[in-house]
């Protein structure tokens, strides 16, 4: 049984009749242009914006249990993150913890052993550099120990080390009962790291499958506007961009 | 840590303020004949006005405290003062309708507290309207377009002083104090501090969540805007109670947690009971210096409170500025 399915979900005018399905040890990339509607899908999935149609969780409504038993099960984690205040990495990874009501150490330490944050766990987190911070937002999620976890471009403003460590970290949290849905705008690291892709346009999905179904030109060109040149063959798969593609 | 340290520092406060006066009393044994019911100079001194006037500034104080550190959690602002919700000045208008018009007669001393709660509540009403269901930032906003109108009328209302007397009676008014208010004042006060710690208290989570903004909160199964209106509400009545029984003591309610926050790591749920008895030592030191200054034209609590206040307020946003240069 999918972990969870979007029947005909739509969002005022962002998205619109979606239909997606995420198994259990699914790691699920989004991808698509600015725009598409990769974060206002996430956004809907975490419980932030309320939209139409029908999500269910193992074939349970979403929309009928508590705020708090969503949140224990879907972990969010936004694209732009800030702390307004300078609390210290423990107390943002803590927070993790707060649909469970407890602040469980072990998990706190465990979730920052993860993003290779524990030597700064008395820090505040405005001191530390704009990647540190990313996976010290990233260990906040970790923390709450959510089935599904849902992260909007958790890549962006890391270096190519941690880009390897992060998606290392998702592709082995994306195993037995867990899924994790996240989108991103590299679509070489995406073919390389994801069990399927979701290829999002302006609201509606485009093409939805493995890598080699989705990653084709036409669905690149018709999205995209561009011309790609695209090998899945090899391993890492390469994808190069020859230019923005004629219109006919 | 702090927390122990701060109740026994406002014990400590609280005592040193009853033996704070212009004439020498016993206060121990005033305070057991006025308990006995016993007739005495000291038990009439103690408790008709120091421990009143002691207990008052100890409850304002923790309101404003705790008042300031909920609605900068909320807001995300360690700038926001809790007169933003528009219920400081719906509480000095409503007092300016007793000095003026002479309404709630028969509620005598107490008029301009009953009216100045029944100001602030409505401004606060008006402001929630106002905001809507919006983010929390529209609440300054809404807030800041109460506070004018609300303050437009009062200029008004000054504008139309029927005699000087009112019009003098309502400025010192206003310049906030927490003498000559009785244990009837405390009765006002006390409730309302009671219900708008509960509100507050309740929402301690959702405090502790905004600081990751309201996206964060909302996935961490938060309820951000029922929530948000609840911690208004609290504010708003502990605010709007304090300016109506004395007057509008500035500054406590933005500095207080601000002094605070280095000692608790800056989590905004944890500065809630630390800033309401901070609130509360503080208005009582400066009500205690209020009374040791040289005899004469006393020197307004609210007056002390701003002048000490906005040096620091200054230096805040001096701080904030090169923060974010």
């Amino acid at each position: 049984m999918a972990l969870i399915e979007l029947k005909n979900v739509a969002l005022d005018r962002r998205l619109q009749a979606l239909d997606l399905d995420l198994q259990p040890g699914e790691l699920v990339g989004l991808i698509g242009p600015n725009g598409a509607g990769k974060s206002s899908l996430l956004n809907l999935l975490a419980g932030v914006e309320q939209g139409s149609g029908e999500i269910l969780w193992q074939g349970q409504k979403l929309s009928s249990w508590s705020l708090e038993t969503r949140a224990r099960k879907i972990g969010y984690l936004p694209q732009r993150c800030q702390s307004a205040w300078a609390l210290s990495v423990r107390d943002v990874i803590s927070l993790g913890r707060l649909p469970w009501g407890d602040e469980n150490l072990e998990k706190i330490l465990c979730a920052a052993q993860q993003t290779g944050v524990e030597d700064w766990l008395d820090l505040a987190v405005d001191q530390l550099s704009g990647g540190e911070q990313a996976r010290v937002w990233l260990a906040r999620v970790l923390a709450g120990e959510p089935q599904l976890l849902l992260a909007d471009e958790p890549l962006a403003s890391l270096d190519l080390f941690y880009q390897y460590q992060i998606l290392a970290l998702l592709r082995r949290y994306a195993q037995g009962e867990r899924a994790v849905l996240v989108s991103m705008h590299d679509l070489a690291i995406a073919a390389a790291s994801c069990d399927r892709l979701c290829l999002l346009h302006q609201g509606q999905i485009q093409a939805l499958g493995s890598p080699q179904q989705v990653l084709q030109k036409e669905h690149l060109r018709a999205v995209y506007q561009v011309e790609v040149e695209l090998d899945l063959e090899v391993h890492p798969p390469r994808l190069a961009v020859l230019g923005p593609s004629q219109c006919p | 840590m702090i927390l122990p340290l701060l109740v026994f520092l406002c014990g400590v406060t609280g005592l040193l303020s009853l033996f704070v006066g212009s004439s020498e009393v016993a206060v121990f044994t005033g305070l057991t004949d006025w308990l006995l019911g016993r007739d005495s100079v000291s038990a009439l001194v103690m408790g008709e006005i120091r421990l009143p006037r002691t207990l008052l500034a100890l409850t304002v104080g923790a309101a404003l405290g705790l008042s300031g550190a909920a609605l900068q959690g909320l807001l995300r602002n360690p700038l926001a003062d809790p007169g933003l919700t528009g219920a400081s000045q719906g509480a000095a208008l409503g007092a300016a309708a007793v000095f003026y018009f002479g309404i709630f007669p028969q509620a005598g001393a107490v008029a301009p507290a009953l009216a100045g709660l029944l100001g602030a509540g409505l401004a606060m009403l008006l402001m929630l309207l106002l905001a809507g269901s919006a983010r929390q930032s529209m609440v300054i906003m809404a807030g800041l377009a109460i506070s004018t109108l609300t303050g437009a009328l009062l200029a008004a209302v000054l504008n139309f002083a029927p005699n000087p007397y009112a019009m003098q009676e309502l400025v010192f008014w206003l310049l906030g104090s927490v003498a000559e208010r009785g244990l009837e004042h405390l009765q006002l006060l006390l409730p309302a501090l009671l219900l708008g710690g509960l509100l507050i208290f309740t929402q301690r989570k959702l405090l502790y969540g905004l600081s990751l903004g309201e996206q964060v909160a909302t996935s961490l199964g938060l309820s951000v805007q029922t929530g948000g209106r609840l911690i208004i509400l609290g504010a708003a009545l502990l605010v709007g109670t304090s300016v109506a029984v004395a007057g509008a003591i500035g500054f406590v309610g933005l500095i207080v947690p601000h002094l605070l926050r280095p000692f608790i790591g800056n989590r905004p749920d944890r500065l809630l009971a630390p800033s309401a008895l901070a609130g509360a030592i503080l208005v009582c030191l400066a009500d205690m210096l209020v009374r040791l200054l040289p005899p004469g034209q006393e020197l307004k609590l609210g007056v002390l409170t701003s002048l000490i206040g906005a040096p620091l307020f200054i230096a805040l946003v001096w701080k904030e500025r090169k923060r974010w240069l």
